[in-house]
């Protein structure tokens, strides 16, 4: 049975959201639901969360089409300035910090207000990790303000409350009161990751001096990641046994630089041809796998969620089947990764606890574990249309 | 030549019933395997009434068989006889073979041929379908330790690929590995 690590999420006024709480999601989750539920404006919720701590609110905002798209349309006018996100993390002692030296395990939490939506914007923030029922090491701070310490140090567990002095900073430059803590939530907020990948985006050839850190939502930098992780053996290892294995035809693959503009290609080697094919001559099943392969296996530098829309998209029953037992044997509370779904063998192969329902209840969206699974004659998405497990239809 | 059909538990049985070394030793043994090898994908399926199903598909192949073996792993199943006892309850199957705890038992059994798989000496596991661990983890343990890749992290994979480097008569040959023997002994008196 997986362990949760997330014991807690609230998420207020967010598009399709008005209020959702949700308790104790592991590493490895699956939402599913009907079209429309909601499933995407969750995962862009929490992405929103993780723009506001990597480039401020009000870049946040903006990347997000503004306030006006941001609120909840279901709620009334007054009822809509405020945005809310709380979380409650796990966090295992294995930290050199030791923050509390006789645990295992101990909990920090996140609370972020982004209130007055319509006017100026006001920010308000709390963190926080509770030891033995009190919170200790805690922060707060409100409304476009800032503290002033040169550095805080919440890792003295006698201080109860860091004392703090206000100072007014305009909220364009105000960032979050998180970027002085060093704390395994906030590293997880931080390196959250969404890929909705489109099979034409990986597609195209990149110039070397472009961005390859990291694998882009859409995909498009893929030649570049590739080229990066072709040094490291372990990935380069799975990614070419994966292909292979899911890809009968295929032989090898490689990337790629030009000499005359340095730009970086994907090529595929088929077993009975003599010459490579380029990316944009491949099926859109493999430049979609490869991707997905890329997203769930770099993840050395970062320990957010890796979420991604609809993995399944184009492929052979089988691929799916394996891609869901790789992406579970990578999941963990340091590396997780949460899915949303349409499909039958996605859900067929997954086992208690891993599957959650998104829903419109009145208009606005609910998720909710999905019941354990019990009888032997069925399988998972059998009893998932058959309405036996408590959600997830759109009828 | 007699047509038999298999229906197996995994991927990693289907790589090796159809690779062509063990059609060869087959039919050489008067054994012709039928081409569509039934994958009941584990989990289970083969304890239950759908084992039936699977069996029926196998024989409703165009080259019909004339008999139809039955391939699976124990798994943490506790009992041999057990798992035995329930196929054959079933009596939809001429043969079934139990590769005690998991097929890739098989694979540690046959040292030859991951020495040349590997390019490099493999050492002789002495009690292949014993190992603490199960085979998979056990072999991939194994080879890890000699520091030299080729193994990877996904099962099917390797299968795949060792299966044009397995021979069941290798590991049947071996002294303690008694289901690859029992398979090879099962097909030489099919016929």
């Amino acid at each position: 049975m997986p362990e949760p690590f997330i014991k807690y999420l609230r998420i207020e006024n967010y598009k399709s959201i008005d209020k959702l709480e949700l308790h104790d999601i592991p590493p490895f989750a699956i939402f599913a639901g009907a079209n429309g539920s909601g499933k995407s404006n969750f995962f862009s919720a929490l992405m929103f969360v993780n723009q506001h701590l990597r480039f401020g609110i009000d870049e946040a905002f903006l990347l997000n089409g503004g306030a006006s798209d941001v609120h909840c349309y279901k709620r009334l006018e007054g009822e809509r300035n405020a945005f809310e996100f709380e979380i409650d993390m796990l966090c295992l002692s294995d930290d050199p910090q030791k923050i509390f030296p006789s645990k295992t395990s101990y909990t920090e939490q996140y609370k972020l207000l982004a209130g007055n939506l319509d006017s100026e914007p006001m920010l308000n923030e709390w963190f926080g990790r509770l030891n033995d029922g009190t919170w200790s090491k805690t922060r707060a701070g409100n409304v476009g303000t800032f503290h002033n310490s040169p550095k805080p140090d919440f890792n003295n567990p006698e201080r109860e409350e860091i004392e703090r002095e206000d100072l007014k900073f305009p909220i364009a430059h105000t960032t979050t009161l998180l970027n002085h803590i060093d704390s395994k939530l906030v590293r997880m907020l931080r390196t959250l990751r969404l890929f909705a990948i489109h099979p034409n985006s990986p597609r195209i050839d990149y110039g070397v001096k472009k961005y390859d850190a990291e694998l882009m939502t859409d995909g498009h930098n893929l030649a570049l990641v590739l080229a990066r992780l072709q040094n490291d053996d372990e990935i380069r290892e799975t990614i070419i046994d994966f292909m292979q294995l899911c890809v009968p035809s295929l032989e090898n693959l490689f990337v790629q630089k030009q000499s005359l503009d340095d730009s970086v290609h994907i090529l595929f080697k088929e077993s009975a041809i003599s010459k490579e094919f380029p990316a944009r001559l491949i099926s859109d099943g493999t430049i979609y796998l490869l991707s997905l392969l890329v997203a769930i296996l770099d993840v050395k530098k970062r320990n957010g969620i890796t979420m991604i829309e609809e993995p399944e998209r184009g492929l052979h029953p089988r691929a799916i089947e394996e891609l869901i037992a790789l992406m579970r044997q990578r999941a963990t509370p340091q590396s997780p990764i949460w899915l949303s779904t349409h499909s039958e063998t996605v859900v067929r192969c997954l086992r208690d606890n891993e599957l959650w329902f998104v829903e419109k209840e009145n208009g606005a969206t609910q998720i909710k574990p999905a019941r354990s699974f019990t009888p032997n004659g069925l399988t998972r998405n059998q009893a998932w249309l058959a309405n036996g497990l408590g959600g997830g239809l759109p009828w | 030549m007699v047509k038999v059909g298999f229906v197996a538990e995994g991927e990693c049985d289907v790589f090796i019933l159809k690779s062509s070394n063990f059609r060869a030793l087959a039919e050489d043994l008067g054994v012709y395997v039928c081409p569509e090898v039934i994958n009941a994908h584990g989990e289970g399926n083969l304890r239950y009434s759908n084992l039936i199903d699977f069996v029926e598909l196998c024989h409703n192949q165009p080259n019909t068989p004339d008999k139809i073996i039955v391939l699976t792993d124990l798994d943490t199943e506790p009992c041999i006889t057990e798992v035995k006892k329930r196929i054959e309850a079933s009596g939809t199957a001429d043969k079934t073979i139990v590769a005690r705890k998991a097929l890739e038992a098989w694979f540690l059994a046959d040292h030859e041929g991951l020495s040349r798989y590997l390019g490099k000496d493999f050492s002789i596991v002495e009690f292949p379908e014993q190992t603490e661990a199960m085979p998979w983890d056990d072999l991939r343990q194994r080879i890890n330790g000699m520091n030299i890749r080729g193994i990877g992290q996904i099962k099917k994979a390797f299968a795949k690929r060792f299966a044009a480097y397995f021979s069941l008569e290798r590991a049947a040959a071996h002294p303690h590995c008694p289901s690859a023997a029992y398979f090879l002994e099962t097909l030489k008196s099919i016929v």
